[in-house]
């Protein structure tokens, strides 16, 4: 019994993490209809910048207070998402393209400078028979302004509001940004796998025989105490705007709610989820860049499982994946472990497309 | 769907396309490829340098890329249906042609069934194209990012099972996941790189022309219907749902082939050859290509490996670049690199600028 | 009005700039591709202590620092690099006595720290040797690839090296998952492979495996089992070839001990998700846990071992336990990595050992790519296995046509190579006799000093 015990502990453990980024998918699925694919990569980024805040200065971080390292990094998974859905997302569902091409001509113009200066043309433009070197300041400076007005122009003449609403560009536009942060994070912080110590790492307790671990605790805990508070926020007044968006955004408009702004407030929740379960996942494991790549595809299947819409029933979800594999892995042979969720989405979504939502139906989109 | 979409969904051939039939510029590109390994125009490219094994290997990884893209392009681009399934088909055409046509009587890493290597082909790229049209048949009746979660899953599922060996069934002989050796079927009186090419070459030209014969009869106007409207396909008589299965079947058979192509040039095959990085990199050869575009494929596959090499000495951001040109793509070029030139024609900007210049040059003689 | 003539303006601009750059195409005569070595004058300032190489243009670099030193090594030489040599072998420049040796290694993704060790490693020796005036009048060039541990990568690295860079063998290449990809081509070129191979060789004539395989570093680890009194063995393994050897080795070596085998449990690869098997190897209540998993997962285990308050003997193979670094015990508290072995290939990188308090010179001197590294140890195992290339080198006697050089590798057999830091190598004919390193150590983490100690000698497994 013991050790079935620590197997399901264990197994709600992981499952926690699923739930999480299930729940993260849901909210910005719900309010934008963009099926995040980078949903983990971006909880990555914030549970990386936890821990080089946190970090031991000897190995290459701050050094400050590990609370105050969570909540700085946890704040800025928010901004992080709602700077996304500003930048990225708002230009394709029909509002203005000015923001990102604003920012997109000045981080690409001050990057040329910089570059162009320092460096000269990037080494994968050694076919391009120009000098080795920098160029002078003032070629740079020139380079610099062209480039700045061509993306300028380009961003607010091209980009365009999708003709109709599809989730293949989207999803598309999630994977290129889940592979450029996975890149980002390899640039500034290196692809070695680094241990995150929060401040329950290692302690455990027992439970009559069982010796659980307070990681463990802890993780499941806030899974909860998360999956709560959102059920309370779709009750609030943002929350029902939220939900009344996705059931029918053209009404919802025409009743006067702000589409963008709830889209907005979607994305700086759902990261700041995100963020969460990334910060949990990989101070109980281990933090490196892979550490987003497993949860992703878990993630979805949770989500799957709440047909998209539901909350109860992405964490449940999430959970009930998270048991079973362990449960499999430990009751038959560890080698089945990976084929659970994968099984589980197939059938699923072929026999019962709704998921565990009540509302069994296919999203029409 | 708006009357003004519809022009550019069904684009009018310009007089100069008209006049050179379509059959024939095909057969000119396929010629000029075939005979490229003796002509040594591309040396300056290092990377395409056809007259040694390192070009040649590489142009062969472009046509393999080409070959699942041309399918992935049926799928995505004319029938709308987006299908994630193709890593795992394209390792299924790995590692049938290699389980198949390896000989019985070696070691488990190259023990096999000792099929002939042109019946182990088409039987693996059938078996692909049922796995998928099976496939297709439930999965027809989910939407958009459903099919796209069910589909993804089932390529990891493909995956896991070529992983789990033995353990799924006796009979697999994948050799788990260290890894399959695959048997090199040897073009005769050609060596080894050069007998991949021609194959890889020979199965691209096959692909193409089946390409160009179904979409440019009365199935690829049907797929682009039930594309674009989809709903309303019945009362005219079309069952959507054949045409989607049929559209996974024929994607998934060249998935397999290129598969196939893929492990004659690379000998070796492992399970994580056939991740989501994969997935990564076909997407971005159908996008930057251009979607249902004929030469979008084989532009996009020749991008990437170029883009991937050049960026060997800097790998680090090779997923940042694949990243942003993901988002880019999506964002100002929906219709890829290959109408790149049209849309800078067709730009409101360059239009201006056109009329002015007219106006400033406007002297009549 | 005024938006739209800047629009105007801009787009001239850049069509002016595009202009200007393709004109200079035509001048510049393809400046982009690198000049023959031939006619670059020797540079001065770069004779004895080579500069350190960038990442981002390692040949160039490396062929620059050659010349002036052969001009120096000529002299003294009668007869010049490849004197005893029939015609033109690839790889071999006897006009300016450079010998180019290619190596590909992952400085990116998961395996990067073990990567950026092993390239250090071997630049080092090559920069010794160089900077001693070469052997037999020959100095050497080192070209280097980033794999990232990837098929196509892998395979599109070796063609490069051997088409483009004419490599004339392959020295340190590490042992990876992907590496069988690329016998074909070597295969086809004829060009050596002397490395750290793993999966093992299969009887290929042209790879040379430098060290023991992972199947003889897990019996060992159990060799060491039996000794410390433990009775009931569990293995952990990767589910690829990894797994796959240290499931042999406990097959193997726990019968020849008496142990029972009770427990072989699997992890799938680049996953974190360990805590199944781990519950069920404690389940099982073995006293002894022979792991075959990369770094992370490692980490991973000692540290649920630990929380879960269970504490067998646990043994790995050099690479995953990081034997001598901090790769793998530097992710688990440190309780928990107290005690932890790891089978030994070579000397651990704090021996005293004269050989490498020589290269630990070096190494801290060294500021080249890799430096950071915080796998030393990495670095100290392809440092030998080159100084042993360059050993079977100089037996060549001029004469570099791969005949001589898989004869006279496959008679050291009778005559083998000793580097004191690492097993004897005796390479012999094949079948099996590729294969040239034999026997192992076994070395203990001490989570207070943070160091390893040998606790073990070089020994083969007991049969």
């Amino acid at each position: 019994m013991d050790q079935l015990l620590q197997q399901i502990v264990a197994g709600l453990e992981s499952g926690s993490s699923y739930s999480l980024i299930g729940l993260a998918i849901v909210v910005i699925m719900k309010s934008t209809d963009v099926p995040n694919f980078a949903m983990a990569e971006m909880g990555l980024v914030a549970a990386f910048m936890a821990w080089f805040l946190s970090g031991d200065p000897a190995l290459g971080g701050v050094g400050w207070p590990f609370w105050l390292a969570i909540v700085l990094a946890l704040a800025f998974a928010a901004v992080f998402g709602a700077i996304t859905q500003f930048l990225l997302v708002r230009p394709l569902t029909g509002l203005s393209n000015q923001p990102l091409a604003v920012c997109a001509s000045i981080g690409l113009g001050y990057a040329s400078v910089f570059f162009l200066n320092k460096e000269g043309l990037p080494t994968f433009f050694d076919w391009f028979p120009v000098t080795d070197e920098g160029f002078p300041l003032w070629v740079a400076t020139i380079m610099a302004v062209v480039t700045v007005a061509l993306t300028y122009l380009m961003i607010r003449y091209w980009v365009k509001p999708l003709s109709k609403v599809d989730h293949f560009p989207l999803l598309l536009l999630t994977i290129g940004l889940n592979f450029a942060l996975g890149s980002v994070i390899e640039n500034l912080w290196g692809s070695t796998p680094k241990r995150f110590d929060a401040p329950w790492s290692g302690e455990t307790f027992d439970l009559g025989n069982t010796r659980i671990g307070w990681d463990q605790v802890v993780t499941i805990g806030v899974g909860i105490a998360i999956a709560i508070a959102m059920a309370l926020f779709f009750w609030s007044k943002w929350g029902v705007r939220m939900r009344a968006i996705a059931e029918d955004g053209h009404t919802a408009r025409l009743l006067g709610i702000n589409a963008g702004r709830v889209s907005l407030i979607a994305w700086a929740i759902g990261t700041f989820v995100a963020g969460a379960a990334m910060i949990l996942n990989t101070s109980s494991t281990v933090l490196e860049l892979g550490s987003a790549e497993g949860l992703i595809l878990k993630g979805f299947i949770a989500a799957v499982l709440g047909g998209f819409t539901s909350l109860g029933g992405t964490f449940a979800g999430g959970l009930l994946i998270g048991v079973g594999e362990a449960l499999a892995g430990g009751q038959i042979s560890t080698s089945l472990q990976p084929t659970i969720a994968l099984l589980v989405v197939v059938v699923v979504l072929l026999v019962a497309p709704g998921g565990f939502s009540r509302t069994a139906r296919t999203r029409e989109v | 769907m708006t009357d003004q979409a519809l022009p550019s969904l069904y684009p009018q051939k310009s007089s100069l396309r008209k006049a050179v039939p379509e059959w024939a510029s095909t057969f000119a590109v396929f010629l000029f490829l075939a005979f490229l390994p003796w002509m040594h125009i591309f040396g300056w490219t290092d990377i395409f340098d056809s007259s040694n094994n390192f070009g040649r290997g590489n142009l062969a990884f472009v046509f393999a890329f080409a070959i699942a893209g041309v399918g992935f392009n049926l799928l995505v681009g004319y029938s709308g249906t987006l299908g994630l399934a193709i890593a795992g088909l394209f390792a299924l055409g790995a590692y049938g042609t290699a389980v198949l046509s390896a000989p019985s009587d070696a070691r488990e890493a190259l023990a096999g069934y000792d099929w002939p290597f042109f019946v182990a082909l088409p039987v693996i790229c059938i078996a692909a194209a049922i796995i998928g049209f099976l496939v297709g048949f439930p999965a027809a009746r989910l939407k958009g990012f459903f099919l796209a979660i069910a589909t993804l899953a089932l390529g990891e599922l493909i995956v896991t099972i070529i992983r789990l060996d033995e353990k799924v069934w006796d009979g697999l002989k994948t050799n788990g996941g260290t890894g399959k050796q695959v048997p090199q079927f040897r073009v005769p009186g050609l060596d080894r790189i050069l007998s991949v090419y021609m194959l890889s070459l020979g199965a691209l030209f096959i692909t193409m022309v089946a390409y160009v014969v179904l979409t440019n009869r009365r199935l690829g106007r049907t797929l682009k219907a039930v594309r674009d409207i989809d709903i309303a396909t019945g009362p005219l008589g079309i069952s959507s749902t054949y045409y989607k299965l049929l559209a996974f079947g024929i994607s998934a058979f060249a998935a397999a082939l290129a598969g196939a192509m893929w492990a004659q040039n690379s000998s070796f095959a492992n399970p994580s050859a056939f991740r989501t990085r994969l997935l990564v990199f076909l997407l971005v050869v159908l996008i930057v290509g251009g979607v249902s575009r004929k030469w979008g494929p084989l532009i996009g596959a020749i991008f990437f490996v170029f883009l991937r090499q050049k960026l060997q000495d800097t790998q680090k951001l090779l997923f940042l670049i694949l990243g942003i040109t993901l988002i880019l793509a999506v964002l100002i070029l929906p219709n890829g690199i290959a109408v790149l030139p049209k849309q800078i024609r067709d730009s409101r900007w360059v239009k201006d600028l056109q009329r002015r210049l007219g106006n400033l040059t406007d002297f009549s003689l | 009005m005024m938006s739209k003539l800047l629009k105007v303006l801009a787009l001239l601009f850049a069509v002016a700039l595009v202009a200007a750059a393709c004109g200079n195409d035509d001048d510049d005569d393809g400046g982009a591709a690198p000049a023959p070595e031939a006619t670059e004058a020797p540079a001065p300032e770069a004779t004895e202590a080579p500069a350190p190489a960038e990442e981002d243009m390692p040949e160039e670099d490396m062929a620059e620092e050659d010349m002036p030193e052969e001009d120096m090594a000529e002299e003294d030489m009668p007869e010049g690099c490849g004197y005893a040599t029939d015609g033109d072998v690839r790889g071999v420049d006897k006009e300016n006595g450079v010998i180019t040796i290619g190596s590909s290694q992952p400085f990116t993704g998961r395996a990067a720290v073990a990567g950026e060790g092993l390239i250090a490693g071997i630049i080092i020796a090559v920069e010794e040797v160089n900077a001693n005036g070469g052997i037999d009048g020959c100095t050497f060039e080192l070209v280097w690839e980033d794999d990232r541990f990837e098929i196509e990568q892998m395979v599109t690295n070796v063609r490069k090296m051997i088409e483009q860079d004419n490599v004339w063998a392959f020295v340190g290449t590490a042992g990876s998952q992907a590496i069988p990809s690329t016998y074909p081509d070597i295969e086809a070129a004829g060009t050596p492979l002397w490395g750290p191979v793993s999966p093992a060789d299969q009887d290929i004539q042209e790879v040379y495996l430098t060290n023991p395989t992972r199947t003889e570093q897990g019996r060992i680890c159990i060799d060491h089992f039996a000794e410390q009194g433990a009775t009931k063995v569990a293995a952990i393994g990767q589910d690829n070839e990894l797994g796959e050897e240290a499931f042999n080795a406990i097959e193997m070596q726990a019968p020849v001990h008496g142990m029972e085998i009770v427990a072989k449990e699997e992890v799938e690869v680049l996953s974190d998700a360990v805590a199944p098997a781990v519950l069920s190897v404690i389940d099982s209540g073995a006293d002894a846990v022979l792991t075959a998993l990369d770094g992370t997962q490692n980490g991973l285990v000692l540290d649920q071992f630990h929380e879960a308050g269970f504490d067998p003997l646990v043994c790995s193979d050099q690479g995953s336990a990081g034997a001598g670094g901090q790769t793998t015990v530097g992710l688990a508290v440190p309780e928990a990595a107290d005690g932890y072995l790891g089978a030994l290939q070579g000397a651990l990188p704090d021996s005293d050992m004269d050989f490498v308090q020589h290269w630990l010179g070096m190494w801290e001197a060294y500021d080249g790519p890799g430096a950071e590294s915080l796998a030393p140890n990495f670095s100290l195992q392809t440092y030998s296995i080159s100084r042993a290339f360059f050993e079977l080198f100089d037996r060549l006697d001029g004469d570099y046509s791969y005949e001589n050089f898989h004869a006279t590798a496959e008679a050291m057999v009778d005559d083998p190579i000793l580097i004191p830091a690492m097993p004897v190598l005796a390479c012999g004919p094949l079948p099996g006799g590729h294969g040239c390193a034999s026997g192992a150590g076994i070395s203990e983490y001490d989570a207070e000093t943070m160091t390893w100690t040998q606790v073990r000698d070089f020994l083969p497994p007991a049969s």
